[in-house]
């Protein structure tokens, strides 16, 4: 599965508002990441990857796509291997 | 596993709280004593600078700025010794506030220029910072807040009134939250280091509050205060990152000053059941008694385990939101219990002023409230359990 896949999937379990969800939709204007869902989304991100983001990338621009976390997530984990 | 402190952590652990014993007890000006000061809601500025000259203030922050660059668990034994050998659970809590809530962030997410700005300063205790989130109608969700910061040019300018803002009415540097776009929520909401004297930004007078009477608080009010584009802290929209950031340093090091207070009252408090007679014995030879200091000592030993795990976790660049909402709701509902059990030992002089425990209740009470209520823990915590 590509990254962008397992994230799919993790917000279409998370979520009815998920459904047909697809990679360059806004998160936040499908309300699919409020302030709790992206300390859930860090958690699971950091498991499942095992990656360690940091505390300034928590950032909204980080977070407004499905491709844009796909792309923080390989580029953690390119910087770490 | 290691449960043990290093040499090196219990010496600066003891030296703390030598110098909390020593130095934050009596002031040299009125008012003098601790119940002075509380009966006079009066903030101990000797006693603040007395912790700046010592070093408190600059904690964690890195020696390049002026400061001792500890790592979070230095800081956590840092804060329990003082609570342990200060009684002023306010001037504590002001301090925490300062480091916690404003020097952080910077810390964290500032540009060198900010940093260099503000934290030399603020270790030496030129200036005292606040951080100033909640409003009237934004507490527990936070991130509904309405204060705004409209871009115009080459600068923000701020609107909205916040309340209940530690040390707002001694500080100097403002950490304050807006929305950029409240469209966006969350992800709208700004940091923005404002300073006093900035027109249009003024403070309320102090709040008159239950306890923590020796910490100033206030209300906050923004009137079209024009900041320049570089008071940005961080980037636009990151201010509930910032704001996550700090909440775990506060939820382990705010609280270890609790924890510090909860040794103290367990150590005065076996003393008075071993020298308080009633039936012609010991009270602490009643098992009604002895139990309640048993259960005092049991919470004081799972919250430490808990808190040092939080800044232990901290210190490796782990993050913590589900460890640290635990340690928040443990330490802080344990606070209350051993302050109300303390009271309940000591019997009518318990309920005295003048005996100075019942005051350590009412500094309690608010810790279940601040960096975020108990009620808001669970719902973290069930939240990050898939509830
Ligand atoms: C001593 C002290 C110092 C403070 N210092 C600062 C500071 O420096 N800066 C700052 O910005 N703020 C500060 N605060 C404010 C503090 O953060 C807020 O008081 C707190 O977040 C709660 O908000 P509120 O008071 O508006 O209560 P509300 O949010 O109105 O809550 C009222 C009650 O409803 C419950 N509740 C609300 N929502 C939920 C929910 N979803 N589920 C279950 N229960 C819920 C709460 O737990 C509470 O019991 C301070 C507060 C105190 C007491």
């Amino acid at each position: 599965m590509t990254t962008q896949q397992i994230l799919l999937q993790y917000f279409g379990d998370k979520s009815a508002k998920a459904k047909n969800l697809a990679e360059g939709d806004s998160l936040l204007e499908r309300g699919l990441l409020d302030s709790m869902a992206i300390v859930k989304l860090i958690a699971f991100i950091e498991e499942r990857f095992g990656v360690v983001l940091g505390d300034d990338e928590f950032d909204p621009d980080n977070f407004e796509t499905v491709d844009a976390i796909a792309k923080l997530i390989e580029q953690k984990s390119a910087a770490a291997s | 596993m290691d449960f043990g402190l290093t040499a090196e952590q219990s010496a600066f652990k003891k030296s703390v709280f030598d110098f909390a014993k020593k130095e934050l007890v009596v002031g040299s000006s009125e008012p003098k004593t601790m119940r002075e000061r509380d009966k006079a809601s009066s903030f101990f500025r000797e006693g603040f600078e007395k912790c700046a000259a010592f070093g408190i203030l600059g904690l964690p922050v890195p020696e390049r700025y002026g400061g001792l660059e500890r790592d979070v668990v230095d800081c956590a034994l840092a804060m329990q010794a003082l609570g342990r050998g200060c009684p002023d659970s306010g001037l504590l809590f002001t301090i925490c506030s300062h480091v916690l809530t404003c020097e952080i962030p910077i810390l964290l997410f500032g540009s060198e220029a900010q940093k260099q700005r503000y934290l030399p300063r603020m270790v030496t205790g030129e200036i005292i910072g606040c951080h100033a989130m909640s409003e009237p109608e934004a507490g527990s969700d936070a991130f509904s807040l309405t204060a705004t910061a409209e871009r115009r040019g080459d600068h923000f300018v701020l609107n909205g009134q916040k309340t209940f803002i530690s040390n707002a009415p001694v500080a100097d540097v403002f950490l304050v939250f807006a929305t950029t776009n409240r469209a966006k929520g969350w992800a709208g909401v700004t940091g923005f280091l404002v300073e006093r004297g900035t027109k249009g930004l003024s403070v309320g007078k102090p709040l008159d509050k239950m306890g923590l009477k020796t910490s100033p608080t206030g209300e906050v009010t923004l009137e079209d205060v024009e900041v320049p584009v570089d008071a940005v802290l961080g980037k636009v929209g990151q201010g509930s990152a910032i704001f996550n950031a700090e909440m775990e340093w506060e939820r382990s090091c705010l609280f270890a000053i609790h924890l510090g207070a909860m040794e103290r009252q367990l150590d005065d408090t076996i003393r008075y059941a071993q020298d308080r007679k009633q039936f012609g014995q010991p009270i602490g030879g009643f098992q009604a008694v002895s139990h309640k200091i048993a259960d005092m000592k049991v919470r004081i030993e799972l919250a430490e385990l808990v808190l040092l795990k939080v800044a232990w976790m901290k210190s490796r660049g782990v993050r913590a939101p589900l460890e640290s909402a635990i340690s928040k709701l443990f330490v802080s509902e344990s606070f209350v219990q051993s302050s109300l059990d303390a009271i309940q030992i000591r019997g009518g002089y318990g309920f005295m002023s003048e005996y100075e425990v019942e005051r350590d209740l009412r500094d309690a009470i608010g810790s279940r409230i601040y960096s975020g209520t108990n009620e808001i823990q669970k719902n973290i915590i069930a939240s990050l359990l898939g509830l």
